[in-house]
């Protein structure tokens, strides 16, 4: 039943063998080793699993693996430039905008998502651009504060790297 | 989950010679959210996934004059949401989809899965059935064109034979005057609605009389429900807010929902009531100012 | 405040880069060499017996290592309060959910498979749901007919009432007379509360690996709450003694609110442990955490006040009745706990207080973030407002003038300490004031009504306590931190570590910090009842001085002075008089010969001493109250003795819309005002307010455990809608201020504050509902059908 399956995840290529019902959620996680996407509603209702596929955050638990064949996967662990943190890695550190930090690893990505597709996504879009996402730690205060001050980074980033080029 | 046996055609040939060889046996996989997640339960058992998420030129939207607007059905919500090419004449679309669920449901879940899954308080269909919507079904005899509203028969249930593939949607230009609203009224976030109500209002070229009135309800009936009655009430009348409040009155009457772990059917009910007078003056108001 | 150089202040996380790169392994990520899975079978029926059970089918089924059954558990039923539980039951099932039977296989899905292979044969009998009903004399239902029998806890001893068979606890709190006070009242007012089932909802669910190993000691590595209480309760369960039962969580843990104290996959997993010689591995999916997990503890609450008419309370009497569930397991504590919300606030002369667990065929409770405090705190903090307005008297000053005062003795007898109930109330209306809250309805239109509405809540901290903290230094300077305190996010290592260093005068970076292990880290009660900053942060202080004291005496040799004049900070030890008179920390070192290079630190120790090593433990004294009258006489109470380790206090103040077309409540404003002590780390004290408040935002309007007959019918994500970023309010419409009076006896001043952040959410906004539209809600979570039937049925519709 095991069939091989070809996946780029953070920019590299892996090939597993396996049964074409697992999730993407559970190659990511059991086969790959990148654990830092988590399960935890198993109705696809809680974010946890949030991956980008393709730029886009998409619900991994929900997704069949051999769905993202031919597509650009990126997990957290992907997120960070070598040592450098994504500013919303750093702005999640410095707004103290995780607890337990189960869910933060969907949350950084769904935000990187929707700063991605609009940089100057206002405080009502960046709410309901998370609100697939759930925490039951902070009460959100914090993660939206954090993703505010990242979008500012990222944009001054932005201007910086054009006016440099 | 599984075990099955799972099958990427590259063609709808080849899809529809799938169905028709595993027949009940077999599920269409598009986006999968549903169907990974009814599988995932326990809920279906298939034998045979067929992911026709590899067929090119399932995936586009294409308005052309005055034709048919085309949406086929590997489209994903999302894409709809955000589509300029739908704005401003199916405007109506895009508002109502971009209601589903969360944006990342929406970035994998596709028009064709949405429609086929059936589910009621799917906030696709009632939007689509009251822009005339139809459908066309492949199968290895050939293809045919439903309507949508002759396309549910119950909840979860179509009259897609088990051998057809669903590929596109087919909407008529909405007529001059126009406008729609889809609103859903619901606990917020990703939960599917309560109570939704599409509405298209055509006026006359005075912008007085109302001369086309579509409502259709979502989630209070097995499939969606269009509310005859009501649209009566405002057919060959001038809308004003006592006539829309007894349309709403009326389309409360018509609906037959049923008591869930969120709410009592009384409640839905009244809800219908409020939904629907909010969604036909929206629409009535977008109609005044439609060209 | 602002005293300290690393108390106080907003350290960021410890382990912050892991937590947002994914690196952080939490009891989901782990696995174990030559793991099993287990699964448990659950009865459908709420009250039967078990006529037979045929495993033989499921024994065979390829990849099954291990079935069991009751007759494969210990026979002695173990408990907190009272000792009413089995591992698995072996004839009698008392909730829909109850384990019958467990399978450990080589898979998940296998084990899944061999559940449907076991069959159980049962015999229904009458079941009791209604709370009243199994509460009166003469239930449907008796559910545990051996009740009289079970053994109780030495201490606090649950109080039966014989001609109440279902009753798991009666407590009462009595003071003055409470019929006299009724008649010297110019108002009585009394009223009916209720709150429903809530479940925590945590993100990671229950998760154990159990393992035995060759010397016959079971582990359990999971997310269970409480790391020694857990110890004992498995030794108990499995009669077991301490030195053959090992707990482990010093990995990370995705969130608890007290569901992790729930007996369920640790004990099974165990069992199945024990059957099969290797690592078992059981995780409860989001549905069983629904029905096994436990949820709040819902309550009916009767309070009627009497009340002169310048506002002051004159009498109050109140019974509360809990719903236990099945087993007594949190329920029974939770009537003894629920009184301290009623006596933390207020000073009433004449006060009536009785509480009540009571067995039903429903699934047990568990603790609540909140436990106890806020099913009074619900009642009381309505029927203030209700008192305010029919004695035409402001809200804020009703409260106020009652108010105890520090000094004041309470209705249990405690001299009262570090109360910040004023401060915090007053530092609300104020930002309600200023920020308009309930006016400008000019912006309000259609069927939209604002209004605003505040409330005071407190939480009590558990006695008798103790923590035991474990300080090392080391020769690099940097401070080694052992402690047993539990790790769900709230950040205890952060305050450990803080503590530690502001002790030592170093930076956070420069502790480490070890917890989590029965094996390594020493006693604490853990992180239960808003404790663990308070109890084992005070044991982690004095451990820290103990350890101060050790350095100083070897250091005092060299610097030629006596010890008690020598400080430290930076890794140096200096005389405090002179401070160029210093020594590395490095420098009281000897370094065997052959690791000898510089900046090495291994192989070194300290003559005489060997290493450097400070233990010392903090106890909170305790003597127990009166049964009668639940309460400690005064001389007791002036040799310092609390029934309670301290009270929390926190302030909240909301702006609602209330819609009178579909009963939807919206919060547009709040703002929190929270008394903890000196906060350790003021950014994580705001994190857990917000959080807090908006997880009894939740409660509030919308989270219930639907239970029918005992059945769940909402278990998932799905139905049970959880708070999203939706439901909040944005940036400057939510403020949280930190109003701290501290406690003598805190470490550095600080007392605790996770729980009370729950308490008085729910009756601000049902005050300011009632601002809003003039109807008042008595149960919660009030629904928008809720709300729009109260409406309606006050014609305001």
């Amino acid at each position: 039943m095991e069939q091989p399956l070809k996946l780029k995840v953070n920019g590299q290529f892996y090939e597993v063998f396996e049964k074409p019902w697992r999730t993407l959620a559970d190659v990511l996680r059991d086969n790959l080793g990148l654990t830092g996407l988590k399960e935890s509603c198993d109705t696809g209702n809680c974010g946890a699993c949030t991956v980008l596929l393709d730029g886009k955050p998409v619900k991994s638990c929900m997704v069949l693996a051999p769905q993202a064949k031919g597509k650009e996967i990126i997990t957290i662990e992907g997120l960070a430039d070598q040592d450098r943190l994504h500013p919303l890695q750093e702005a999640f550190i410095e707004h103290f905008a995780f607890q337990c930090g189960y869910c933060t690893s969907g949350m950084i990505l769904a935000a990187k998502a929707l700063l991605d597709e609009n940089p100057d996504s206002s405080e009502d879009e960046i709410r309901e651009g998370l609100s697939g996402n759930l925490c039951r730690c902070t009460g959100y205060v914090k993660i939206v504060e954090a993703v505010m001050a990242a979008k500012e980074k990222m944009k001054q980033m932005k201007v910086a790297k054009n006016n440099s080029s | 989950m599984g075990p099955f046996e799972y099958f990427e055609p590259s063609t709808i040939e080849e899809a529809v010679l799938l169905l028709n060889k595993y027949g009940n046996e077999a599920k269409v996989l598009a986006g999968g959210t549903a169907l990974v997640n009814m599988m995932k339960k326990g809920v279906i058992k298939p034998g045979y996934i067929v992911n026709i998420g590899c067929i090119p030129d399932l995936d586009y939207i294409r308005i052309d004059g005055d034709k048919d607007a085309i949406i086929k059905a590997l489209t994903t919500i999302r894409r709809i949401e955000q589509s300029q090419q739908l704005q401003p004449k199916y405007g109506m679309i895009c508002e109502a989809v971009g209601q589903l669920a969360s944006v990342s449901v929406r970035n994998v879940a596709t028009i064709g899965g949405g429609l086929c899954n059936a589910a009621p308080g799917q906030v696709i269909a009632p939007t689509l059935i009251a822009l005339s919507a139809k459908v066309k079904l492949v199968s290895v005899a050939g293809e045919r064109i439903v309507r949508l509203e002759n396309f549910f028969i119950g909840s979860g249930a179509t009259v897609l034979k088990t051998s057809e593939l669903l590929i596109d949607i087919q909407i008529p230009t909405p007529p001059a005057h126009s406008g729609g609203a889809y609103v859903k009224y619901s606990r917020g976030g990703e939960d599917y609605p309560i109570v939704g109500v599409a509405a298209l209002i055509t006026l006359d070229s005075g912008n007085k009389a109302c001369t086309g009135a579509k409502v259709v309800l979502d989630a209070v009936a097995p499939t969606p429900m269009i509310a005859h009655k009501s649209e009566e009430i405002l057919e060959g009348e001038e809308l004003d807010d006592k006539l829309i409040e007894k349309a709403a009155q009326v389309a409360s009457d018509e609906s037959s929902p049923i008591d869930d772990v969120r709410c009592s059917a009384e409640y839905k009910r009244k809800m219908v009531r409020v939904i629907a007078r909010d969604a036909i003056k929206r629409a009535a108001e977008r109609a005044k100012s439609a060209v | 405040m602002g005293k300290y150089s690393v108390v106080g202040k907003s350290v960021p996380s410890v382990g912050s880069p892991a937590m947002v790169t994914g690196k952080i392994r939490y009891m989901t990520d782990l696995k174990q060499a030559n793991m099993l899975y287990g699964k448990i079978l659950k009865s459908p029926y709420a009250h039967a017996k078990i006529i037979s059970i045929d495993t033989s089918k499921a024994e065979i089924l390829p990849g099954v290592r291990a079935v069991v059954t009751g007759k494969d558990a210990p026979t002695e039923r173990f408990g907190i309060y009272i000792s009413d539980q089995l591992i698995i039951e072996p004839e009698i099932i008392r909730f829909i959910g109850q384990p019958v039977a467990a399978v450990a296989a080589d898979t998940l899905d296998i084990a899944q498979e061999a559940l449907k292979l076991i069959h159980v044969q049962y015999e229904e009998m009458p079941a009791v749901f209604d709370l009243e009903e199994a509460w009166s004399t003469n239930p449907p239902a008796v559910i545990h007919p051996d009740l009289p029998q079970y053994k109780l806890a030495p201490l606090n001893a649950p109080v039966l009432e014989p001609d109440r068979p279902n009753v798991t606890n009666h407590y009462r709190v009595y003071e003055g007379d409470v019929e006299e006070g009724f008649r010297q009242a110019d108002l009585i007012i009394e009223n009916k509360f209720s709150t429903a089932r809530i479940q925590h909802c945590c993100l990671e669910p229950n998760i154990c690996i159990a393992s035995v190993d060759p010397d016959d000691v079971l582990t359990i590595q999971g997310t269970r709450q409480g790391l020694y209480g857990t110890k004992d309760l498995i030794g108990r369960a499995f009669g077991l003694p301490p030195s053959k039962v090992r707990i482990i969580t010093s990995h990370y843990i995705g969130g608890s609110f007290g569901s992790k104290f729930m007996p369920g996959v640790d004990e099974i997993a165990g069992l199945l442990a024990y059957n099969t010689r290797r690592p078992v591995r059981i995780a409860y999916t989001r549905e069983e955490e629904f029905t096994n997990g436990g949820t709040r503890i819902p309550a009916i609450t009767y309070i009627k006040d009497g009340v002169k008419k310048d506002g002051t309370l004159v009498a109050r009497e109140m019974k509360v009745i809990v719903n236990s569930g099945a087993y007594a397991w949190r329920g029974a504590v939770l009537a003894r706990n629920s009184s301290f919300g009623a006596v933390g606030t207020y000073r009433v002369p004449n006060f009536k207080y009785d509480a009540y667990g009571v067995y039903t065929n429903e699934e047990p409770v568990i603790a609540f973030r909140g436990f106890g405090s806020e099913q009074p705190t619900w009642a009381i903090e309505s029927q203030m407002d209700m008192i305010a307005e029919k004695l035409g008297l402001d809200p804020l000053e009703v409260r106020k003038k009652n108010f105890l005062k520090e000094g004041d003795v309470n209705n249990t007898g405690e001299i009262v300490h570090s109360i910040g109930a004023r401060q915090c109330l007053e530092k609300v209306a104020e930002c309600m004031k200023e920020d308009g809250y309930g006016k400008t309805q000019k912006e309000v239109n259609g069927p939209w009504k604002k209004g605003a509405g505040l409330a005071i809540g407190n939480k009590f901290s558990v006695a008798p306590a103790a923590a035991v903290g474990s300080v090392k230094v080391n020769a690099d300077g940097t401070i080694e931190v052992r402690h047993s305190a539990d790790n769900f996010g709230q950040g205890t290592n952060n305050v450990m570590g803080q503590i530690a260093a502001e002790e030592f005068g170093i930076s956070l970076d420069r502790v480490k910090i070890i917890w989590g292990d029965t094996s390594i880290t020493p006693y604490s009660q853990g992180t239960l009842s808003q404790g663990g900053t308070y109890h084992t942060g005070n044991g982690v202080r004095l451990a820290c001085q103990d350890a101060k004291r050790k350095l100083f005496e070897v250091a005092a040799k060299k610097l030629n002075v006596p010890p008690e004049e020598l400080t430290t900070s930076e890794g140096k030890v200096y005389v405090k008089a002179r401070p160029s008179e210093s020594i590395e920390i490095g420098e009281l070192f000897t370094m065997i010969s052959f690791y000898a290079k510089p900046g090495a630190t291994i192989g070194t120790f300290v003559e005489n001493v060997g290493e450097i090593i400070g233990s010392a433990v903090w106890i909170q004294k305790y003597v127990p109250p009166d049964t009668e009258t639940g309460r400690i006489p005064l001389d007791v109470a002036k040799q310092g003795i609390r029934l309670a380790s301290f009270f929390g206090y926190e302030a909240c103040g909301v702006e609602v819309l209330v819609n009178l077309e579909t009963g939807e409540v919206k919060v547009t404003k709040v703002v929190l005002a929270e008394d903890m002590g000196q906060p350790i780390n003021p950014k994580l004290c705001e994190g857990q307010m917000e959080g807090g408040f908006v997880q009894a935002l939740g409660s509030t309007l919308r989270e219930e455990v639907i239970i029918d007959k005992g059945k769940v019918l909402n278990p998932n994500w799905r139905d049970y809608k959880v708070p999203t970023t939706l439901d909040v309010p944005c940036g400057e419409n939510f403020k949280s201020f930190i109003t701290p009076v501290p406690h003598k006896d805190g470490p550095f001043g600080a007392k605790g504050m996770g729980e009370v952040v729950m308490t008085p959410v729910a009756p601000a906004i049902a005050n300011a509902v009632y601002n809003a539209v003039g109807v008042r809600m008595k149960h919660i979570p009030m629904t928008s059908e809720r709300v729009l039937k109260a409406l309606e049925e006050a014609g305001k519709a």
